[in-house]
């Protein structure tokens, strides 16, 4: 070995150093381990992005179902249009595309990229992922999940809820319990109570089969009576989750 | 003989103690030179950063990547430790000297503020004030770039920062650093 002659303050050192390292019996640590740990940020960071898709598919999903139709013929629609923004997804996203950004620049060359590229990388991950798991009906199944079990703090997960489960806005939500008429049926609200929605001046979209959860517009009455301007009925599997059995009334949108 | 590189010996240290001498040897006094640069701190408590830089730099021999100058790596922990042993310093009150040297001084006047005629004497204590006033990050991309001379890259690879982020922080310490010369 030929390395630079050592001068006194070198060989201090260096003896201090080699002391120590046979005193305490010091060894480098093993290699695996550095690389076991440069695997768990990439996943750490993958799997950060994945819960930050989780969150894009659910804006996704409750913008869809936002009902902004119905919110924009009630007075004050602006405010109640912001209530149902899904803060509670993108604070989500935010948090989870931060933390994705931070795992992956403490991995070995994290640093050599631009903290701006990570961030954006992560976060089309996030919306890649958002959108593949809203096509798979992952967000759907949530929310259907949220309707059928009505956790604490539902409305936080689906912020439209809370307006919906306020009859005095002159806002209604629930699933078709019973078709009594062309122009009558009955409803269960989220919160199990029973009405009676008028439909004889309503505007419909959508086919009124009992079980299909709908969201309407108008004024309550006494007596749980709902008298509707606007009705619209859920698309799709959640919306029209038919139990069966006749009586199934076709309602032609206006 | 040809002098034997830095990535031989990490390789040799990995398997033999007595081996990683070599390294202590040819890095103890640079980085001593770089602790004292980057904050004042006494020639025993330099003595210690440096000795627990090395033992750091032992145990995580195997983390070391030959893609990066091994000079770099070492920079890097020695860096990692002095801010850490720094911000305790710093809790303590403690004030000591910067190892400042007439050229390196020079260089980083000239570059800074060309117009400012200062005396050869006032020159050190001058730096001194202008980079105790500096934020961490500031001072850090000061020193190497100026007082070690690395180039972009090294910095970049010491400091765990994009080369880009190294050129905005370098600019944005010059134009602090010229803001508090015109100051002082």
């Amino acid at each position: 070995m030929n390395s630079p002659h050592p001068t006194t303050e070198h060989t201090t050192t260096s003896d201090a150093v080699m002391t120590q390292i046979k005193q305490k019996h010091l060894a480098p640590i093993p290699r695996w381990r550095f690389v076991l740990l440069n695997i768990g940020l990439w996943a750490s960071g993958v799997a950060a992005a994945i819960v930050g898709a989780l969150g894009v598919c659910m804006i996704i999903v409750v913008l869809k179902d936002s009902q902004w139709q119905l919110l924009s013929t009630r007075p004050h629609s602006g405010a109640l249009i912001i209530r149902t923004l899904p803060y509670l997804w993108i604070l989500l996203l935010v948090v989870f595309v931060y933390l994705a950004h931070k795992l992956v620049r403490h991995t070995r060359y994290g640093y050599t990229y631009a903290p701006l590229y990570i961030l954006v990388i992560s976060l089309c991950v996030s919306a890649v992922g958002g959108g593949v798991l809203y096509v798979s009906g992952i967000g759907n199944a949530f929310v259907s999940f949220i309707d059928d079990h009505r956790p604490p703090f539902h409305a936080m997960f689906i912020p439209q809820y809370a307006i919906f489960e306020d009859s005095a806005e002159g806002l209604l939500r629930g699933r078709v319990t019973k078709i009594i008429s062309s122009k009558e049926f009955d409803l269960k609200d989220p919160r199990g109570e029973e009405w009676v929605v008028d439909i004889s001046n309503a505007s419909i979209t959508g086919n009124i089969v009992e079980n299909a959860i709908v969201h309407a517009a108008g004024e309550p009455e006494e007596g749980r009576v709902f008298r509707a301007d606007v009705v619209l009925v859920m698309p799709g599997e959640r919306g029209s989750r038919m139990m069966g059995g006749p009586g199934i009334m076709y309602f032609q949108a206006r | 003989m040809t002098e034997i590189s830095d990535h031989d010996l990490v390789v040799l240290a990995r398997f033999d103690p007595e081996a990683f001498a070599g390294i202590v040897n040819r890095y103890s006094g640079k980085l001593k030179r770089y602790i004292h640069r980057l904050s004042r701190v006494s020639s025993e408590e330099g003595e210690d950063i440096v000795q627990e830089i090395f033992i750091k730099a032992y145990l995580n021999l195997n983390s070391y990547d030959d893609r990066l100058p091994f000079s770099s790596w070492m920079y890097r922990i020695a860096h990692n430790e002095c801010i850490s042993q720094f911000r305790k310093r710093r809790a303590r009150g403690i004030d000591e000297q910067y190892d400042l040297d007439n050229d390196a001084v020079q260089r980083l006047i000239s570059d800074l503020s060309p117009e400012r005629d200062i005396d050869n004497l006032l020159r050190k204590e001058f730096v001194a004030q202008i980079l105790d006033k500096l934020p961490d990050k500031y001072k850090s991309v000061l020193v190497l770039r100026y007082l070690e001379d690395k180039s972009y890259e090294e910095i970049a690879d010491i400091l765990e920062k994009n080369p880009k982020t190294v050129a905005t922080l370098l600019n944005r310490a010059k134009k602090m650093c010229h803001s508090l010369i015109t100051h002082v």
